[in-house]
């Protein structure tokens, strides 16, 4: 296991590079020691600002410490385990294909955008834009899955294709605008807009939706996929659904008629 | 060799490998789910004449069930695994879609050698089929009457083991029955193994070939009572009926198991003789020696 220890958080945003269990698998730590960073435009080193142990042989990395003002921390990743005790920064996780990155603490914007696969636990709070697709990019979230113990912010899976993202806390505005296909589990509820048109997927809130005039609603319905994604979820460590809570008839909505309307909504009992 | 004055005859079972799978079907009760699991293992008793063996492995508890809900275990038995796929995708079709309230899952990791079956079922949905991936598993919903059918996308295989068998001989058609009973209760205790003919018991053991050229299987004279005049004879004496259990196995442990425990529960009073059925070691890569099964000369 490599442990990176960051013993204060640096003076402006320091850009490792990519900071990855597969790109730092085969380096020593004093290789790592010595790889490039910027600190703003300065050039500078890993080991100026972070403590390096062991080695990523294993595919496993710590990343200790404040990390706020360390961007794109796992982005990129394809394998192997990268956890992040305390906050991650912007971008963390995004454009991952494979393997774990954990945040055992809140995440900045962008967290896991256009995630291809992979899996991404945080046990606190995520910025906006979670999930999301790049400005100009047609999609978010291509597969995987997106774990955020706390609250989500704005935008939240925003031009989703496929994978799960599942939030235990409120979603901010907007979330899953543009759903093309996937499932978002808001289990603590949702802004205003949420859902906005979507074109296909699945999207659990709790209450019932505000702000989202084009979904017309379908009557109750307790499809068993509900209570399999449920006990799914439950296995991968998500303690915001119950078996309770999918033990019913929901009530369900389709929309947004203003595309196709084959998103599909429940709404989770309050 | 003797169990609770039964004698165990020194015979064997030819085991010889098959492609096999495990079906998980749940439904908002366990009524729905047997009717789903009985009607998706009909017809299914030997390949002699079916597309398939099969039979309900259990009852699940609702926390054994993927969607939480209750629900059957089956397990399907084909000559190939191309037989098997189709065989499979038939039956889910037919008696699992159909039936009230149903989701059908795989039984068995998928590893490289599944089978596609709500791949294959999506197609009913006419473009309404929704796709859902947790993990590595695809799951297929498919819009119905009474809201939807989750099915999984692909189900995974291994090479089982057919061929497990015991004949239990006892001095009335009563007697033997009774044994043949408590033998099928046995096997079926063990996880993995089936007995897929009705209730688990044959009463028409057959013989390979006939007289008549159409037919691969005729009845087994030799164990028919009523002919014990007129043919040499495999019945011991003071045997008057003869039943058979068939077993199909997802290893040769289960395998071995479940005859072990069927053989012993077999035995008892009126039963003169438990035997097995054998094609003279031909069929099978693997014998199953009753005596050795049961300990002696192991």
């Amino acid at each position: 296991m490599l442990t990176l220890t960051l013993p204060e958080p640096p003076p402006g945003t320091l850009e490792l590079g990519p900071c990855t269990p597969d790109a730092l698998r085969n380096l020593s730590a004093i290789e790592v020691a010595k790889l490039p960073a910027h600190l703003g435009n300065r050039p500078v080193e890993w080991g100026d600002f972070l403590r390096v142990e062991g080695d990523a042989a294993d595919g496993t990395v710590r990343l200790i410490g404040d990390c706020q003002r360390l961007p794109r921390v796992g982005a990129g990743m394809a394998s192997g385990t990268l956890t992040v005790e305390g906050r991650a920064g912007w971008h963390a996780g995004a454009q991952m294909t494979g393997g774990e990155l954990a945040v055992i603490g809140d995440a900045g914007d962008w967290l896991g955008a256009e995630l291809r696969g992979g899996t991404i636990r945080v046990t606190g709070d995520a910025g906006h834009l979670a999930g999301a697709s790049y400005r100009g990019s047609r999609h978010g979230v291509r597969g995987g899955f997106i774990h955020i113990g706390g609250d989500a912010g704005d935008e939240l899976g925003l031009l989703m294709r496929r994978g799960t993202i599942a939030v235990a806390g409120k979603a901010g505005a907007f979330a899953g605008a543009s759903l093309i296909a996937g499932t978002l589990v808001l289990a603590g509820g949702a802004g205003p807009h949420v859902g906005a048109g979507a074109k296909r997927g699945t999207l659990l809130i709790r209450g019932r939706p505000t702000d989202s005039p084009g979904y017309r609603p379908v009557g109750p319905s307790a499809p068993a996929y509900l209570k399999l994604l449920q006990r799914w979820l439950t296995a991968e460590g998500f303690r915001g659904l119950t078996p309770g809570d999918v033990a019913g008839a929901l009530e369900q909505w389709r929309g947004d008629f203003v595309h196709r309307g084959l998103a599909e909504l429940w709404a989770l009992p309050v | 060799m003797q169990i609770d004055g039964t004698h165990i005859a020194d015979t064997f079972a030819e085991a010889f490998p098959m492609a096999a799978t495990r079906v998980v079907v749940t439904a908002e009760s366990l009524v729905w789910a047997r009717v789903a699991g009985q009607a998706a293992t009909g017809y299914a008793a030997s390949v002699i004449g079916c597309d398939a063996e099969a039979g309900i492995e259990a009852e699940l508890a609702p926390d054994a069930t993927p969607d939480g809900r209750p629900g059957v275990s089956l397990l399907l038995f084909a000559f190939s695994r191309d037989a098997l796929q189709k065989a499979l995708v038939n039956r889910v079709a037919q008696c699992v879609l159909t039936c009230a309230t149903t989701a059908c899952y795989a039984g068995l990791p998928r590893g490289d050698r599944a089978v596609r079956v709500g791949g294959n079922l999506r197609y009913f949905a006419d473009g309404w089929q929704v796709s859902k991936l947790h993990g590595d598993r695809r799951y297929w919903r498919l819009p119905t009457m009474d809201g939807e059918f989750l099915c999984e996308d692909e189900f995974g295989t291994v090479k089982g083991v057919a061929g497990g068998n015991l004949i239990a001989l006892g001095e009335s058609q009563a007697v033997a029955l009774a044994a043949a009973e408590r033998a099928v209760a046995a096997c079926r205790s063990v996880p993995g193994v089936i007995a897929p003919f009705p209730g688990g018991v044959v009463r028409s053991g057959s013989k390979v070939g006939s007289r008549y050229k159409a037919l691969k299987a005729s009845t087994n004279e030799a164990y028919s009572p009523t002919l014990r005049a007129a043919v040499p004879t495999s019945l011991p004496p003071g045997a008057n009926a003869a039943y058979e259990v068939v077993l199909d196995a997802l290893d040769l442990p289960s395998m071995q198991e479940a005859m072990r425990r069927g053989v012993r529960a077999a035995c008892g009073p009126g039963v003169v003789e438990v035997a097995a059925g054998n094609y003279g070691g031909k069929l099978g890569p693997v014998l199953l020696h009753l005596r050795q099964l049961l300990g002696e000369g192991a």
